[in-house]
């Protein structure tokens, strides 16, 4: 029986049992009714198009005589932040995508962010399904994560690219082991030769084991694990794939995210929990996942405004930059059905040292539902990062208003469309530069 | 409906407002009775517990009477409905997960494990793995699988692009395939 029959079958059975609801309670207040604002007049409903009009017009005349003006053409939708690190973002990225309409297959592309142009498309065999990818630093070596449905478990392939040749991709199978488990999390170090993956062996809180394992790319085998047992380790990445495992340090450390969950010491009473950032160093001995790494930062608790009814967490997404700076994303949203509201909202660099915000990299707080700033990639000084932004805009048929592009001095320059602006980019480990 | 002593209009017909309210009551009130059961449903699928799931529909459909008078289309009421209850999922998940941390397995409250003991061991690991997806894959795999939406009315009460239901809803069926096979090994 397929994943989806199963699905249906037990959300049938377990809403089968669900014969009646208590009553409605409504309070005896009278809504009130709410002034809707007066239609426009007439003279905006013809003027407002026309005025458009004229200043696209212009705007393209302006960009027209520039051009002429100023020799020869530039690169064409490069990032136009004219800082040289927005200019020095890598150009190639893999992104997961789904195979074809009617396919649960995700097949790997790879895109070209400077035009938005294709460069290749990857499709696993008809039994795997890519869900995982990473990058080096040199913008042409990728590793992508396969899951064999026939023979339950995650194989790595390596993706080399060279772009606008003959022979644009070339996917080689990496002679490390398979791994029998749920793979949560996998980081290519920088140099392209050793690959980090953060797996665990059980799916329920009370058996399960995470490891954390460097494998050699060359030689496929394992240089060390590391090991956690025990009740907080089901709390790593939940939420995906390649959740927050980065090497910084020159390749010396690899940092990942911990969730510590809240602790009943006595009934009703509670230690709350927190979400921290801990740094093992691979170069040393050890297996104690938890022991042989520290603690590097405690992340921002979310914070709600009761007056104006919103909600924000600073650090809801969070990629380290390899120098000690860590680049926060944050999310927030009203906490009114429905209801925009104006959200701060910020891309940040925050020390690792001290855990304390350095700069803005950039901010808003526009009107919205909610927002998630997602954050791709990021420079080694953590000062310009490739952003995701999935903006939920007051409406329900209105789409999101997701933005793709690099953010740095304050500024969000928007980069050419992903190839598949619906594939995984918004899943951790969906896509890699 | 009777007019309250001393409210403007208490000596022959109903205040304007009160027959507002009345209104207002009926019609919410009258989707309720029709529309209550299902939602409930749908947002026990997003949060595994019943009582919470009746909070959080009782919450739609107060939202839903406040705004009465302000809405200009009735018939949308159900797609507003559909989509404030997903919020409200949503917002249970966040509190959640600031609270303790997302568990794999999270403990449910006594009458939801019970209800859940009744309906097989198969049929529980499905729904354990269905609650461990993220909220937005959740979602999607419950609107188009079990009410049957279009990708595009599924889009629509998650305030979505299509684009997005398709692939949430393909990451969300390969993850639970891929914990189901962990969980019959």
């Amino acid at each position: 029986m397929s994943a989806e029959d199963r699905l249906r079958a037990a959300a049938r059975a377990r809403t089968d049992l669900i014969t009646g609801v208590r009553p409605l309670e409504l309070p005896h207040e009278i809504p009130a009714r709410v002034r809707h604002s007066r239609p426009a007049s007439r003279w905006l409903s013809w003027g407002a198009p026309v005025a458009a009009a004229a200043v696209v017009t212009a705007v393209a005349l302006a960009l027209v005589l520039l051009r002429q003006a100023g020799g020869p053409q530039s690169r064409p939708s490069a990032p136009a932040s004219g800082s040289t690190a927005a200019a020095s973002i890598p150009r190639y990225y893999v992104e997961l995508a789904d195979v074809g309409s009617t396919s649960d297959q995700m097949k790997a592309i790879v895109g070209d962010d400077h035009n938005g142009r294709l460069i290749a498309d990857l499709h696993p065999t008809a039994s795997q399904n890519f869900y995982g990818v990473t990058a080096a630093a040199d913008d042409r070596t990728f590793v992508v994560m396969s899951y064999d449905n026939l023979n339950p478990q995650t194989t790595w392939y390596l993706l080399r690219i060279a772009p606008y040749t003959a022979h644009p991709a070339t996917l080689t199978k990496l002679p490390i082991k398979p791994v029998f488990a749920h793979v949560s999390g996998l980081a290519l170090s920088p140099d392209g030769r050793e690959l980090a993956i953060m797996y665990r062996t059980a799916t329920t809180a009370t058996n399960a084991k995470t490891f954390l394992t460097v494998y050699s790319m060359s030689s496929g085998a394992a240089l060390n694990t590391w090991r956690m047992n025990g009740p907080q380790n089901d709390i790593i990445g939940q939420d995906g794939n390649g959740v927050g495992l980065t090497w910084v340090d020159g390749d010396r450390t690899v940092d990942f995210l911990w969730s510590v969950p809240a602790r009943e010491t006595a009934p009703g009473k509670f230690i709350p929990g927190k979400k921290t950032l801990r740094a093992l160093d691979v170069t040393a001995v050890g297996h104690d996942l938890m022991a042989d790494s520290r603690q590097v930062m405690e992340f921002p608790a979310w914070v709600t405004n009761k007056q104006a009814r919103t909600w924000t967490e600073p650090c809801a997404n969070v990629l380290p930059a390899r120098d000690g700076t860590v680049v926060c994303g944050s999310a927030g949203g009203s906490n009114v059905s429905g209801v925009a509201a104006k959200v701060p909202q910020s891309y940040a660099g925050y020390s690792a040292a001290t855990g304390k915000p350095l700069h803005v990299i950039y901010r808003s707080d526009g009107p919205v539902l909610s927002a998630n700033y997602q954050v791709l990639w990021t420079d080694p000084a953590g000062s310009h990062a490739i952003a995701h932004l999935l903006i939920a805009l007051k409406g329900v048929k209105v789409p999101g208003g997701n933005k793709f592009g690099v953010v740095g001095g304050g500024r969000f320059t928007p980069l050419p469309p992903l190839i598949d602006p619906g594939g995984a980019v918004d899943n951790p480990g969906g896509i890699a530069f | 409906m009777k007019a309250r002593p001393g409210a403007p209009g208490a000596a022959g017909t109903p205040p304007a407002s009160d027959a507002r309210a009345s209104n207002a009551r009926q019609q919410v009130s009258a989707l309720y009775a029709e529309h209550a059961l299902p939602l409930v449903k749908l947002a026990i699928l997003m949060t595994g517990e019943q009582e919470t799931a009746e909070d959080v529909v009782q919450d739609a459909f107060l939202a839903l009477y406040r705004r009465w008078p302000s809405l200009r289309d009735t018939g949308s009421a159900v797609g507003y409905l559909r989509s404030t209850v997903l919020n409200g999922c949503r917002m249970i998940h966040r509190v959640r997960h600031r609270r303790r941390g997302v568990v794999l397995d999270p403990a449910s409250p006594a009458a939801s494990a019970e209800a859940e003991a009744m309906i097989g061991e198969a049929h529980r690991e499905v729904l354990a793995a269905l609650r461990r997806l993220p909220p937005r894959q959740r979602e999607a795999v419950v609107l188009r699988y079990h009410l049957d939406m279009t990708e595009q009315q599924a889009a629509e009460a998650m305030g979505v692009s299509r684009g997005t239901v398709k692939s949430a809803t393909s990451r969300g069926i390969a993850a639970l395939a891929r914990m189901l096979k962990e969980e019959d090994r």
